[in-house]
């Protein structure tokens, strides 16, 4: 990877790193409200991402998504654009909390793969494709938009935990009264499931419409993290779990699509 | 021009006393007017709350408020209660009132709204001028940065405010939430008013005496029920606080258990201020509900007591630089006397102001 995108990725991370920082000083100081240096870090951030992306996206001639880091780094983005797209309210509520630290936990990871592995064959050079296939960049986007979603519930999911524990105790910290209410985490959680479960079907299905058919394996992997989530949902829909157990099922079912990225990936 | 503030408050005075100088809403332009006539005053803001009464009068001689006061309202030896502040003294304690360190509960922010409200009567009866407009407004200024800057407001500082509290961390917005009372005691109303205060809907009572379950529904705006009917009621309410004088539990692990099948994972939140308790502790063991009694949130509030006792330093460091900065604007003299917090004395003592090495100096 030529050193200007890593460049960019270090500070896209230190961005986020901030913003976490921020975010997390406010909590402290009990007065949330996401100010502007966490907005102008989230946004420089993102921008930093964009840069890193494009970029990549034109050495390789096709959606960045061939190696681990460049997954989690897409992930990462989809995670920030859907800070940014969901609204305001829910920006300051919920995701402003979660998102800096996921997604600066997820590039930091990224940093580090992306400096353990050597550089592919035509890094660096801008490809010279002669056609891009529409559904695989399709196929690609949307599926790692929903893996973005599963990445956020996880996160609710354990801020839920945290929370309830902490309420649970009868003697709750003073930290948890400036984090989103138990209530409604919990029904951003399942909102999360189901919107990251619409998307990877449509990721999904429209594999099928690809010019080269993806790897059985990857498939294979795909299926499972869908199988997976209808089981939550399915379950959901018919018994209803306590939101503790619910957020604890979408904190350990993440490990899945996350433990696929490497298959994903490479096939 | 010479600020003065004179009045007296919950510290200063018995509730007799403060009855005495209350001021009606309807009467409190006629009384700024009477003042304004009085020679050397030219401008005046009355602050009439429950707890205090206090006038801020600015003019040649703004301390004939004073005998304004105690000719007005017969104060005669009472009149040695009335606290008296002159110019900067006089911004430091206004300050220092709408950001409720003069308060009965430490950082309440009633008070802001009170002041507020006195200060726009003020203002529309023509009974400000330059000097008091700029105090009040550089006031309410203050009494937000201190309130965003610092943890004076921080937690509640009852039970029913703990209540409140842990309620909208639960259920967030308290809209949609239905209470139910088991048992009409007072601190069980109170803390439902709590509640209600902040949006719970509707309120279910039940109690033995149903005639008295009838009586407090109706002054809650809810419904009663009869006692036996209320396990059927769990299912419909998301809070429920329990104070019967029943000598053993009244709402079991089974109780809970049945309404949790038909809740579809919503949140209940039992409330325990019986002693001894109503509710099985192990009903608290569900996903899904939340339990305190009286002790958990007995240490809640004063744990927050103890919090915002240790804001004060930090507040009164806020409220001395504001003191510096609006002496300059309005160009009152500086008295030089330093009123310590919760002071005993009524009378403003001749203490030094702070000294540089001291934490409440402004340059600190």
């Amino acid at each position: 990877m030529p050193e200007p995108d890593r460049l960019a990725l270090m500070f896209s991370t230190l961005c986020f790193l901030g913003a976490f920082a921020a975010a997390a000083s406010r909590v402290v100081a009990a007065a949330y409200r996401a100010t502007w240096p966490h907005h102008a870090l989230m946004a420089l951030g993102f921008l930093g991402q964009c840069w890193v992306l494009l970029n990549r996206g034109r050495e390789l001639g096709r959606c960045p998504i061939t190696q681990p880091w460049e997954l989690l780094l897409f992930i990462s983005w989809g995670v920030v654009l859907m800070y940014w797209v969901v609204g305001p309210a829910y920006r300051v509520s919920l995701m402003g909390i979660i998102t800096a630290p996921l997604v600066w936990l997820f590039q930091v990871v990224a940093l580090i793969l992306q400096g353990t592995m050597p550089p592919r064959p035509g890094d660096g050079i801008l490809a010279a494709r002669p056609k891009i296939d529409p559904w695989l960049e399709w196929h690609a986007t949307v599926s790692l938009l929903a893996y973005a979603a599963f990445a956020l519930a996880a996160s609710a999911g354990i801020l839920f935990l945290f929370q309830n524990r902490q309420l649970k105790s009868g003697r709750p910290h003073r930290l948890i009264f400036n984090l989103p209410p138990l209530h409604n985490l919990g029904r951003g959680l399942l909102g999360l499931l189901h919107a990251g479960f619409a998307l990877l079907s449509v990721g999904i299905l429209s594999a099928y419409l690809m010019e080269t058919r993806p790897g059985t394996l990857k498939l294979a992997a795909s299926w499972a993290v869908w199988a997976a989530y209808l089981a939550i949902l399915f379950h959901q829909w018919r018994q209803g779990w306590p939101q503790r157990r619910l957020a604890e099922v979408a904190a350990l079912v993440f490990l899945l699509p996350l433990g696929t990225l490497w298959i994903v990936s490479q096939h | 021009m010479p600020l003065f503030a004179t009045g007296l408050n919950h510290t200063t005075a018995s509730v007799s006393l403060r009855e005495r100088l209350a001021v009606r809403d309807t009467e409190i332009a006629s009384v700024m007017e009477e003042m304004r006539a009085q020679p050397g005053i030219r401008e005046v803001v009355l602050v009439s709350t429950c707890n205090r009464v206090e006038v801020y009068a600015a003019g040649e001689q703004p301390h004939s408020a004073l005998a304004f006061l105690d000719a007005r309202f017969r104060l005669g030896d009472d009149a040695d209660r009335l606290y008296r502040h002159a110019d900067d003294q006089a911004a430091r304690h206004l300050f220092r009132v709408v950001s409720g360190l003069d308060s009965m509960v430490l950082g309440e922010t009633e008070i802001f709204g009170q002041v507020k409200s006195a200060y726009a009567a003020a203002q529309g009866a023509g009974a400000t001028g330059r000097t008091l407009n700029k105090l009040f407004q550089h006031a309410f200024r203050v009494g937000k940065h201190v309130r965003s800057s610092t943890r004076i407001q921080q937690g509640a500082t009852s039970v029913g405010g703990a209540a409140v509290e842990l309620a909208e961390r639960i259920f967030g917005e308290l809209r949609d939430s239905t209470v139910m009372i088991l048992g009409a005691g007072d601190m069980s109303r109170r803390t439902a008013q709590s509640l209600q205060s902040r949006g719970a809907r509707s309120v279910i009572v039940a109690n033995r005496t149903y005639e008295r379950a009838v009586e407090l529904a109706a002054e809650m705006g809810g419904r009663a029920v009869h006692y036996d009917a209320w396990p059927d009621e769990v299912t419909k309410v998301d809070v429920i606080i329990s104070s019967t004088s029943a000598p053993h539990h009244i709402i079991t692990p089974g109780h809970v258990q049945a309404a949790l099948r038909r809740r579809h994972g919503r949140p209940l939140f039992l409330i325990d201020i019986a002693v001894p308790r109503d509710i099985d502790p192990a009903c608290g063991l569900f996903d899904g509900v939340y339990l305190y009694n009286v002790d958990h949130l007995e240490d809640m509030a004063s744990e927050a007591r103890t919090r915002r006792e240790k804001e004060i330093l930090r507040c009164e460091r806020i409220i001395e630089n504001e003191v510096s900065a609006i002496a300059g604007v309005l160009s009152v003299p500086a008295a030089g006397l330093w009123v310590p917090p919760h002071a005993d004395t009524l009378i403003v003592p001749a203490a030094p102001a702070p000294s540089p090495s001291s934490p409440l100096h402004p340059n600190r």
